[in-house]
């Protein structure tokens, strides 16, 4: 280790930090935690009948689209995420490699940050639009027939598509940043002893590039997992409250389990529900929680701290 | 006579790459750009324009352009100055709280070595992992409770109310904390063999390099502030205490017929102004590799 | 460290255990002393008692010291101006009583922040919002009875100048009393396109009583089976007759086919031959493109399409009259009651927001809060509110008084309340049928089977068949 152990200076540190954290993070995750074991909790009257230990997480479970958000919420999780982090990462490359336009390009993919959400929604509309969007009448050029992504009847295969586009395009923009903002912390004298030994750029890129930045790609990695199986506002974002393309029943619906979550929070008024919520979030918790830790058990391995 | 051909292939080679690195860029930069395009459109078009035209026209004649009548009708809409500048005091506050905690908790997650700090780092990383509504109504209660919230709410109780919870993260504190792993040991070894103190290392020499994260960090917190929306609602008990995008989302809540598009685009470009040239003015800031020799000494 | 951990988890659990939730396992009783005018506590009250019931104790006179309330509604910057008018007239009324009125943003944020202050004891003092909203404020004793104010001598109102259906919502709670006060009511009116009828030589009725069978005759004429958006055929349309809200559709079509919708148990009863053989009925008029949804156009609004001439017809809301009127000119548009089934069952559906008191205040900004209400909804303001707005008047003597009759008799369609005028003499019209949903809060909510029926008229639409829609619709609300 670098030190000895300093756990009086560590502490006088993380102090700001974490009496904000325990007051309005810890606090209130505890509380959430607590509330899963309630039995028939009454919100407004704060009185409960009992406890449970399973009964919250049973009729979540057992709920008509818990199956179908615990697919959802993979599928987004599994595709989007390895997709747009390694697009982020060639374009951060990218960006960083060149020297002219480069402040023109790193404002482009910024703007996404600052594109109102309604702006975005109508945008993907007519992307996907099925008469005149741009993504059919491209497919049209190399002869292939218009295909029904989003509108009336639409498969969820489709729509899961479209959704997935729209999550990379949504999260292009952070990791861009962060990336960059990593690559600059690189020191230029690596790339200077790379260009001496004229190494390949792919070389460059494998052997120097990735494992310095491999810190910022586990960042983005263990979030974007994390933040992808609370996938739920793009959905609305692309479909609206119904969740699923217009014209379809619930099998087709791209509920996720922050939707489950949400849907119980709405009826925070009725018997039960706000523990209901409690639950669908800590089986998200565990889920979410598993995973990271095996990323962390790999990561281990592989970054380069 | 052999080198010269050389490096003439290099050239080629490199212009070739050049060139596959542009287009790429640029393929990706359009992907990226075609909703902020939508929305400048929109804000020009005429809004039976927008209701009628199947499909949407992707270009406008200069005639069409509805600039004037779009932006002054949006502006008025709501009290946007006043909503911008408890925005940027929010923002302010907030910002400058995150980035001093922020720099502090990573400092020791990165750099120093204590019982217990990896479970604690898990810890914090799984506060992430709860959807971020479930805490909503708890630290309202806790607000309330702290006096922050009542019938007369002063301004510095609605911004205490609407900062507080805001001073950290555990997500920025995530993202310094790999920044600062980026530093080599060696820097910190030799440091401490120089007899430099922690706090000094940390603000001479740790700080500066991780200088483009935290810009970054600046910026997107900034940015969170500005698309704020439930929380400063249920917080506020006053309309003037409120920020930008509670007056954009409020002035364009039709509760009949449709939308203005137009007008709430422009309304949207209005208040996004200062994002961007916050953005624009810090930019270059984050493209400033830092090199190491710089800050030698 | 992980001992620590544990002892702190343990530690928050004991504390928030101790500090929030009561457990008991007893079944639940109310404490009638702390809510007096809970539903179990009501034994003692005489519901008939012409003075009022005496749930709740109204003071004989106003206070004369400072009394601050405050108002949460719905009405964001730039469509609150007439609000803050009347509510400056009404400090002026009352000056010892200060109104802060703070707009929560739409129907859904006002719901939960609402349900936010009442865990935190932060409620305002007035808040508007839909009966299944304050049926879920009901249930942690959060609201008042209004009735002791209705029939109080001094302050009361007389009932019956109120449009009996607007009484009967407000009065759909426990015990038949009055948690909440008509305020924003509207109803749905259907547009026709003038000059595309007179074409074809027929005259449409402008009384009420246009029925689907006519409908059916209608659209033989004047639906183009080949039509082609590129170029439209002249006096002809696409689809006959459009109905904006799919949700109002199905709600209004089981009325008027006596099918099984919702009780005020919440019970779902969809599941009956009636329901079914309207979906069926309307899924053939889909079809053969007599009746259409906005989604046709992949739309939320037929309005662009009704002006486009796409559609010769459309049912919406009397609120949003204006966005089917053509700009140019294109066309006249006249404004007739909305098509009925037949003439024996009518249904024309009620909606729009209400105003609730809520419990944690004091006898003396009840009473100021119930002094505004009966403020905004007196002859001369909810009359104002309605031309302002669209929405009715909640009276009839604000249908009745001088400055409502001259704005119904404008006749120059170039004043822009000329249609809104014309809406409101349609919705006048149907007020002897309305008809508005069951109010219930549980794990499902009158809203929630509202979203359900119009996600049953757009899967109809989708060619998706009656029965797998109506059992998607038991399972989603948990009645299967």
């Amino acid at each position: 280790m670098l030190e000895r152990q300093s756990n009086l200076k560590a502490w006088f540190y993380l102090a700001p930090a974490m009496a904000l954290l325990s007051v309005f993070t810890f606090y209130p995750l505890f509380n959430a935690f607590f509330l899963a074991f309630l039995e028939d909790f009454e919100f407004l009257l704060g009185t409960a009948s009992g406890f449970t230990i399973l009964g919250n997480f049973q009729k979540v479970i057992t709920s008509p689209n818990f199956a179908i958000a615990m697919k959802n919420t993979s599928v987004i999780t599994f595709i989007s995420v390895p997709i747009s982090v390694v697009v982020a990462l060639l374009i951060s490359v990218a960006l960083n490699s060149i020297k002219k336009f480069q402040s023109i390009f790193q404002t482009v993919f910024f703007l996404p940050y600052v594109t109102n959400a309604i702006a975005i929604g109508m945008a993907f509309a007519f992307i996907f639009h099925t008469d005149f969007g741009l993504l059919n009448t491209a497919l049209g050029w190399i002869g292939i027939n218009p295909v029904n992504w989003i509108g009336l009847g639409a498969s969820w295969n489709t729509a899961m598509f479209a959704l997935l586009v729209y999550t990379i395009w949504g999260g292009l923009a952070f990791k861009i940043m962060v990336f960059l903002s990593g690559l600059q912390s690189i020191d230029k004298q690596y790339y200077d002893a790379a260009r001496v030994d004229a190494a390949p750029r792919r070389r460059v890129f494998t052997k120097i590039t990735v494992p310095l930045l491999s810190p910022m790609i586990a960042y983005i990695t263990i979030t974007s997992f994390i933040g992808a199986f609370k996938a739920y506002r793009t959905i609305i974002g692309m479909f609206g409250t119904s969740l699923r393309p217009p014209g379809t029943l619930s099998k087709d619906s791209l509920i996720t389990i922050v939707g489950l979550v949400y849907d119980a929070l709405y009826h925070a008024d009725a018997t039960g529900k706000i523990s209901e919520a409690a639950a669908a979030s800590i089986i998200l918790f565990s889920i979410t929680l598993t995973f990271t830790l095996i990323q962390m058990q790999i990561n281990k391995r592989r970054v380069h701290f | 006579m052999n080198k010269k051909i050389n490096s003439g292939r290099v050239k080629v080679q490199q212009i070739v790459v050049g060139i596959l690195v542009y287009s790429f860029l640029v393929l990706f930069g359009i992907f990226v750009l075609i909703p902020f395009y939508w929305m400048i459109l929109t804000s020009i078009k005429d809004i039976n324009q927008i209701r009628t035209e199947i499909p949407p026209s992707l270009i406008i004649s200069f005639k069409q352009i509805k600039f004037w009548e779009n932006y002054s009708a949006a502006w008025v809409a709501a009290p946007y100055w006043k909503y911008m500048l408890n925005t940027v005091t929010v923002a302010a506050i907030s910002t400058i709280g995150t980035v001093v905690t922020t720099i502090f908790a990573s400092f020791a997650f990165a750099r120093l070595n204590f019982k217990g700090r990896d479970i604690l780092f898990l810890a914090l990383i799984s506060t992430m992992m709860i959807p971020g509504e479930m805490f909503v109504i708890t630290n309202y209660i806790t607000v309330a409770n702290l006096g922050w919230y009542n019938d007369s709410q002063t301004y510095v109780q609605a911004l205490l109310a609407l900062t507080m919870p805001f001073m950290t993260s555990v997500f920025y504190i995530f993202f310094l904390r790999q920044t600062f792993k980026q530093i080599p040991d060696e820097l910190y070894l030799a440091a401490k063999v120089d007899g430099t103190s922690d706090w000094k290392y940390l603000w001479r020499i740790m700080v500066p390099m991780a200088s483009p994260t935290i810009i970054t960090i600046t910026i997107l917190n900034a940015m969170g502030t500005w698309s704020a929306y439930i929380w400063p609602k249920l917080v506020t008990t006053k309309d003037e205490y409120r920020l930008v995008t509670n007056g954009l989302r409020e002035a364009y809540s039709e509760l009949a017929g449709q939308v203005m598009y137009n007008q709430q685009m422009a309304a949207a470009l209005i208040v996004t102004t200062p994002l961007l040239i916050t953005f624009l003015f810090l930019r270059k800031y984050i493209m400033r590799g830092v090199s190491r020799s710089g800050i030698k000494g | 460290m992980k001992k620590v951990l544990s002892l702190f988890l343990m530690g928050t659990f004991a504390l928030a255990l101790t500090g929030c939730v009561e457990i008991d396992d007893t079944p639940y009783e109310v404490d009638c002393t702390e809510f007096p005018s809970h539903v179990d506590c009501l034994e003692d009250i005489d519901p008939d008692d012409p003075d009022g019931p005496g749930l709740i104790n109204v003071l004989d006179a106003l206070p004369t010291e400072e009394i601050n309330i405050t108002f949460w509604h719905v009405y964001g910057a730039g469509k609150n101006e007439l609000l803050n008018e009347l509510i400056d007239e009404f400090e002026v009324l009352y000056p010892n009583i200060n109104v802060s009125d703070v707009s929560q943003g739409n129907y859904t944020d006002i719901r939960s922040n609402t349900i936010s202050a009442i865990t935190a004891g932060t409620t305002p003092t007035l808040v508007v919002g839909y009966p299944d909203h304050v049926a879920g404020y009901l249930k942690g004793n959060a609201v008042i009875p209004l009735d002791d104010f209705v029939k109080h001598e001094t302050f009361g109102v007389d009932l019956d100048d109120f449009f009996e259906s607007f009484v009967a919502e407000n009065s759909q709670y426990p015990g038949g009393y009055m948690y909440s006060f008509p305020y924003s009511k509207s109803t749905e009116m259907m547009v026709y396109n003038k000059d595309i009828f007179a074409a074809n030589g027929i005259t449409v009725p402008t009384d009420g009583s246009i029925t689907w069978a006519m409908l059916d005759t209608w659209a033989d004429t004047l639906v183009d089976p080949n039509w082609d958006p590129e170029s439209p055929t002249a006096n002809k349309c696409e689809y006959l007759i459009n109905f904006d809200s799919a949700g109002n559709y199905f709600i209004n079509n089981v009325r008027m086919w006596q099918g099984g919708y919702t009780n005020a148990a919440g019970d779902i009863l969809v599941n009956n031959a009636n329901t079914k053989a309207m979906l069926e009925y309307v899924q053939d008029r889909f079809e053969d493109h007599t009746f259409s949804i906005p989604l046709a156009w992949g739309d939320s609004y037929g309005s662009a399409n009704f002006i486009a001439q796409d559609v010769c017809m459309s049912v919406g809301s009397t609120a949003g009259i204006n966005y089917n009127i053509p700009s140019d000119g294109a066309f006249e548009v006249g404004v007739v009651p909305v098509p009925q089934y037949d003439m024996d069952h009518k249904s024309a559906v009620q909606q729009g927001p209400n105003i609730a008191i809520m419990s944690d205040s004091t006898d003396a900004e009840r009473l100021a809060a119930w002094l505004l209400i009966k403020f905004l909804t007196n002859t001369e303001n909810t009359a104002a509110w309605s031309m302002d707005t669209g929405y009715l008047p909640v009276r009839q003597s604000g249908y009745d008084s001088q400055d409502f009759q001259d704005f119904l008799a404008i006749s120059d369609n170039t004043n822009y309340l000329y249609y809104y005028s014309l809406a409101i003499q349609a919705a006048y019209m149907q007020n002897s049928y309305f008809d508005y949903d069951p109010a219930f809060a549980g794990a499902y909510t009158s809203s929630d089977a509202r979203d359900q029926a119009g996600i049953a008229i757009e899967a109809l639409f989708g060619g998706n068949s009656v029965q797998d829609i109506i059992d998607d619709m038991l399972v989603q609300l948990g009645a299967s």
